[in-house]
């Protein structure tokens, strides 16, 4: 293939080839290089002391590494991409993930790996990967393609509408009913949103399957940050919140499922030696941090106490080693990060590029929240991993290449005009 | 065109929907929500931290307590008394025996699959451990394979305190089968008592808790030290980080405790009690308390019975056991009459209700407790565990009794300090007073005649104690009781002093101060008399009692130095003198000849009191020396000594001589020469000069240069040989031999029986078998036809060599003290 030259390039391929956003590339980086640094801290006990990582203090640092490196690549060759590609693909990928999500759910060995009761993983042989998280990207990519011409469609209603003939003044029952669903499905937007329902719904019900209650949260998080940046009436989202209210309500009080949960977030003590157990070595570890905490690579609770220590609960060594101003510090850098997000959603080339960066950021922002407010105790105990942090190939790669998508929509961003 | 325009404002209008919603979105998922996060943050860091660091801290590390030692107890020459050693407590961990096996049974599977050795991998944990320590501890192994059955626990204590070979063989255990961590050693300390029995009840002794008894009970605080910790950070299974965390609290080691006590001392004090509660077959116990009387710090307190402190609930005193014995059949025979009274109200309320119901034969109920009779085992055991708790007593201080005549010397202390008496007053004994109803009697039926004071009190005259407190008056006497710290506890570092028991004073009567003046009809501790005794011979002065005379912490700090603390002065130096004087008088010349020692002035007072048992006596007497200037202080007592052996029971007949010996072993082991008085001479101790090869007259007059008389054997003109050898050390009034040209025979010769024989009888038959006499007891002068020997230092029968001295003490076997209570 020739070398082009700029000059070469179509408009579209000179706008793919923009700058790409500097501060939340190097915030992703800075997290990214603080996140593997703090699990060698968090994981070199257990894995000196574990058969299976060979007793090397860094096996799991150095496979988490190897990731990083390739998923730095794959987050620079998406960056690389034009993101207009990734319009026709939302609905491709959205497709995969559904019948990833199925055939999770299918015992087949080698294939699926089952986990504490929990189908969520499928076996890649070198690593393990979870359905969910293609599951959340095309959630992502096929809400913001098809939300991005919504106003198209509502053009398309309204030239519907004008031509019919003016509804007449609705008389007797049948005719109000059907008057006050027209309205509603219209005016309100209720049709408009039957397919986001029908497709956050299949997911869901697939993920609740597994059972994957954090990733339903975050396919929802998502989901729902893109359909009220598009702008679906407000009103849906206070009745969906009623609804998700409602449904948490019923779960807790009526199914019982999680109920133990639920009591084991009050007290966790009720259940010091068992239940409680993660939560309470996670809070003695967040707590022992105290204001500048115990000093990096100091921790405690990372000497087999802390269950997890090196994946959803790395959070609490890092409080515990970097203390409050460490962790208010991290904390700050992801609330950076996001904002950084919404930013570059803010300043989009596009509606798609908008609706595709706030999606993304939601996903991070949402992940990010849930991991530290479980680890704190702020809600109850879910299994969700903080980005950047936590071990897992797979996601850390997933992870960067979502990332990448944002990085590539930033190269897009005019430039500011200098007068 | 419209349609275009139209759809470029939709467009527009959805961008800036798409900001404004996005902007909201901002808010909440980079605002709000991590605001969220770093208040939660800042609850659990800055407002939790202590809390639950706390917690964490408590699991994250293993707080070991490292024991401290115990303080010594020293006598006042360094001796140890008691000692703290470590020893080990036997701890098993069910868990890991199981674990351990599960290890074992893992590696057995693999060495079978290939092919190697089966055996380092094929055996059972849990037996080698239950079976090994069950014959190194003398457990039951059935019981310790059930307490292997908790295999939650990680702490089964199967024995405590083992050290030595058991400790040797648990160690070789641990090593030969790895089994470091399925059991363990824990250090803990052993109390070891080298001297056994020495002060059992003044030193006591130490439990789980600490110090239980005496001494290491009353100074536990200081004894026991401060435990030290050993803090180190553990993983969740409990393997030491010892790289990363590990502090360490020194264990702060016990005090020692020096006490007054002298070993040597105390171990005259109780063997005289052993040898002489055995010969008067004592049934309640006896004391003897040895006193310094400068500082009243105590030399000496015995008990009996006593105990080995290092098996302190075991009785080994025979008459103890005897008691045992006694108290067994008591128990049954009163188990036996409350079941019959029982039974019999059983069977009185049946007949009223006209039932005819068969009562069981030998049980009855008894308000829900049923009663039966005790079967010889039970009423064993109960009167063992009595016998125990009655050997841990220390009767000098613990035990109040009527102190009898030895209660004089302090009445008439106080009546020449009034000045209502003098030397030269006169006292007429009639045999006895009238006193109200009451008929007061002398020891003397017949009376005493017209005595001076000094006869009084020699001769224990209760008319002339009666008349002496009469003139000191109601109100002067019972101050007295103040005076002398009679009505309160003399402060004694002793655990438990018991309370005297002293008429109230608002109805303290005449007749009461009669029976008072001569020590009858109250009580008090043997403590309380031997201190005030002190105060009337020591120049006045009250003094605070002490055991321990200095308390050094483990660094060799001095923390406390005890001082005899003068409470207070009761008489004056002078009335004091003239105490001493007349005390020594008693000795030399009346009722406590018995304790007269040739060459060293004791003075003291004998006293015989009836308890409040029917048949029941006490007998006692307090002397010190020498009796100018005294430095030592005893008193000696027996509770109910038995009629019949052979000796009266009074405190002249069986305490007198007793403290008259232990007195002279005291000086002499304090290092006081004899001085003896003109009368003593003649029983003064020299040294036999060598003669061999004088003639017969430069060898007499040799001889009387030392004062020694002489007969000779032979007709030669030169000594050849002598009895005894030279060097030898004999008393002036024995004739030693010589041998004129002829050889002294060396064939051993057999003693003589010296018993009942006068002094000079006894002299006379040991002469004449070419043995020498060192007479102790009566003197000279006091000596009646009474005084003959009763106690020779070789049996009768035994073949000795010639020249040797023999010891022979003398008294009077019919010696009393006037003590007769009122009838």
């Amino acid at each position: 293939m020739p070398w082009k030259t700029k000059r070469d390039l179509t408009r579209e391929e000179q706008w793919a080839y923009g700058p790409i956003d500097l501060p939340f590339l190097m915030l992703t980086l800075l997290l990214l290089g603080i996140g593997l640094v703090m699990l060698f801290s968090a994981s070199a006990y257990t894995a000196s002391m574990e058969s299976q990582s060979g007793y090397d203090p860094a096996y799991y640092f150095k496979r988490q590494a190897v990731f990083a490196v390739l998923g730095l690549i794959v987050m620079y060759g998406i960056s690389r991409i034009n993101y207009q590609q990734l319009r026709w693909l939302g609905a491709l990928a959205l497709a995969v993930s559904i019948l990833l999500l199925v055939l999770v759910l299918i015992p087949i060995d080698g294939l699926s790996i089952s986990v504490n009761n929990a189908r969520r993983w499928l076996n890649l042989g070198i690593t393990t990967f979870q359905p969910s998280e293609t599951a959340k990207i095309g959630v992502v990519m096929f809400f913001a393609s098809r939300l991005s011409k919504r106003h198209l469609e509502q053009q398309r209603h309204l030239a519907q509408q004008k031509e019919s003939s003016r509804p007449r003044r609705p008389v007797g029952m049948l005719e109000k009913a059907v008057f006050a669903v027209r309205t509603l499905g219209e005016k309100a937007g209720l049709w408009e949103l039957i397919p986001y329902i029908v497709v956050l719904g299949v997911i869901a019900f697939l993920l609740m399957r597994e059972p994957h209650m954090s990733g339903t949260l975050l396919v929802f998080a998502a989901g729902a940050a893109i359909l009220f940046a598009a702008g679906v009436h407000w009103g849906w989202f206070v009745l969906g919140g009623a609804a998700v209210a409602a449904a948490g309500w019923f779960i807790i009080a009526v199914v019982g499922y999680n109920s133990s949960r639920i009591a084991i977030w009050q007290d966790p003590w009720s259940d010091a030696q068992g239940a409680g157990y993660q939560i309470i070595q996670s809070l003695y570890a967040v707590a022992s941090g105290g204001l500048t905490g115990l000093g990096f690579g100091l921790s405690r609770q990372k000497y087999l106490y802390l269950p997890e220590e090196q994946n959803d609960f790395i959070f609490a060594v890092v409080c515990e080693e970097l203390g409050f101003i460490g962790a208010t510090l991290i904390v700050l850098l992801f609330a950076l990060l996001v904002l950084r997000g919404y930013w570059l959603a803010l300043h989009a080339r596009d509606r798609f590029g908008s609706l595709l960066v706030v999606g993304i950021t939601t996903l991070l922002a949402t992940q990010v929240f849930l991991n530290i407010a479980v680890v704190t105790n702020l809600i109850p105990t879910t299994g969700i991993s903080l980005p950047f942090f936590s071990y897992g190939g797979t996601a850390l790669v997933i992870q960067l290449a979502e990332i990448g998508v944002v990085l590539s929509v930033s190269r897009q961003i005019p430039a500011p005009r200098h007068g | 065109m419209n349609r275009e325009r139209k759809l470029r404002e939709a467009s527009k209008a959805a961008n800036r929907t798409i900001f404004n919603r996005t902007l909201i979105l901002m808010a909440v998922f980079g605002g709000l929500l991590f605001l969220a996060l770093i208040a939660q943050l800042y609850r659990l860091q800055i407002v939790g931290h202590e809390d639950l660091e706390e917690r964490a801290i408590r699991q994250q590390t293993s707080d070991l307590s490292v024991s401290a030692l115990r303080g010594t107890i020293y006598d006042s020459n360094g001796n140890v008394l008691a000692i703290s050693s470590t020893a080990y407590d036997v701890i098993i961990s069910p868990k890991a025996i199981a674990e351990r096996q599960a290890e074992l049974d893992e590696a057995l599977v693999k060495a079978r699959g290939q092919g190697k050795d089966t055996a380092p991998y094929d055996w059972d944990v849990e037996d080698v451990v239950c079976s090994t320590l069950a014959s190194i501890l003398g457990l039951d192994e059935a019981n310790l394979h059930e307490r292997c059955q908790n295999l939650e626990s990680q702490y089964e204590r199967l024995a405590q305190k083992v050290d030595g070979e058991a400790e040797d063989q648990i160690r070789a255990l641990l090593e030969e089968y790895r089994l470091t961590g399925c059991v363990y050693l824990q250090p803990n300390t052993r109390r070891y008592y080298p001297y056994g029995s020495l002060a059992a009840q003044i030193i006591g002794f130490t439990n789980d808790n600490g110090g239980a008894y005496g001494l290491e009970a009353s100074f536990e605080a200081q004894l026991s030290g401060t435990p030290g910790r050993v803090v180190t950070a553990t993983d969740r299974n409990g393997a030491d980080l010892m790289n990363f965390f590990q502090d360490y609290y020194d264990a702060e080691n016990g005090d020692d405790i020096y006490l007054t006590l002298d070993a040597t001392i105390q171990s005259y004090c109780e063997s005289y009690l052993e040898e002489y509660c055995a010969r008067y077959q004592v049934r309640n116990g006896a004391t003897i308390i040895v006193m310094d009387c400068d500082t009243n710090a105590i030399l000496g307190m015995a008990t009996s019975p006593t105990f080995d402190l290092n098996s302190y609930s075991t009785v080994t005193d025979e008459t103890l056991l005897a008691w045992v014995d006694e108290r067994t059949e008591e128990l049954i025979d009163e188990s036996e009459a409350a079941v019959q009274a029982a039974l019999d109200a059983a069977n009185a309320e049946e007949g009223e209700d006209g039932e005819d119901g068969e009562a069981a034969e030998d049980t009855a109920e008894d308000g829900g407790e049923e009663l039966h009779i005790l079967t010889h085992d039970e009423a064993y055991d109960l009167a063992y565990s009595e016998a125990v708790y009655s050997q841990w007593n220390n009767k000098a201080v613990n035990y109040t009794y009527e102190p009898g005549s030895t209660f004089k010397p302090l009445v008439v202390a106080a009546a020449l300090e009034e000045g209502v008496i003098s030397e030269q007053s006169s006292f007429d004994c009639g045999g006895s007073v009238q006193l109200g109803q009451y008929t007061i009697r002398c020891s003397n039926r017949n009376g005493h005649g017209v005595q001076n004071l000094a006869q009084a009190l020699g001769h224990s005259c209760n008319p002339a104690m009666i008349s002496i407190s009469q003139s000191l008056g109601l109100e002067t006497f019972y101050d007295y009781f103040y005076h002398y710290g009679l009505m309160e506890s003399t402060g004694i570092d002793l655990p438990n002093e018991a309370a005297s028991i002293v008429w109230p004073e608002d109805s303290f009567s005449l007749t009461n101060m009669a029976t008072a003046s001569f020590g009858q009809r109250f009580q008090v501790t043997p403590i309380q008399l031997i201190n005030a005794f002190n105060a009337v011979v020591n120049g006045g002065y009250l003094r605070t009692p002490y055991v321990v005379s200095s308390i050094v912490d483990s660094e060799g700090n001095v923390t406390y130095e005890a001082e005899g603390e003068v409470v207070r002065q009761v008489i004056s130096e002078e009335t004091s003198a003239r105490m001493r004087t007349m005390l020594e008088g008693v000795v030399t010349d009346y009722t406590g000849k018995n304790a007269y020692m040739a060459g060293y002035r004791i003075g003291g007072k004998t006293g015989t009191s009836q308890t409040l048992v029917e048949g029941e006596n006490i007998v006692s007497f307090v002397g010190f020396a020498p009796a100018d200037d005294p430095e030592v202080i005893a008193l000696v007592m027996f509770d109910t000594p038995t009629e019949g052996t052979g000796t009266a029971v009074s405190g002249g007949a069986m305490a007198a001589p007793v403290a008259g010996n232990l007195i002279a072993d005291i000086l002499d082991y304090l290092g006081y020469d004899p001085s003896y008085s003109e009368e003593d001479v003649t029983g003064a101790m020299v040294t036999m000069p060598n003669l061999e090869g004088m003639s017969e007259e430069e060898a007499r007059s040799a001889l009387r240069a030392v004062g020694l008389s002489c007969r000779t054997v032979g007709s030669g003109e030169t000594v050849t040989g002598q009895i005894p050898a030279h060097g030898t050390s004999i008393p002036q009034n024995n004739t030693v031999i010589l041998y004129l040209e002829e050889e002294p025979p060396t064939e051993p010769v057999e003693m003589p029986n010296l018993a009942g024989m006068t002094p000079e009888q006894v002299l006379v038959a040991l002469n004449n078998a070419g043995l020498f006499l060192r007479a102790t007891g009566v003197s000279g002068s006091a000596s009646s036809g009474n005084t003959v020997c009763i106690d020779q230092s070789v049996a009768a029968g035994t073949l000795v060599t010639p020249g040797y001295v023999i010891t022979a003490q003398f008294g009077d076997r019919t010696a009393t003290d006037g003590d007769v209570l009122a009838g």
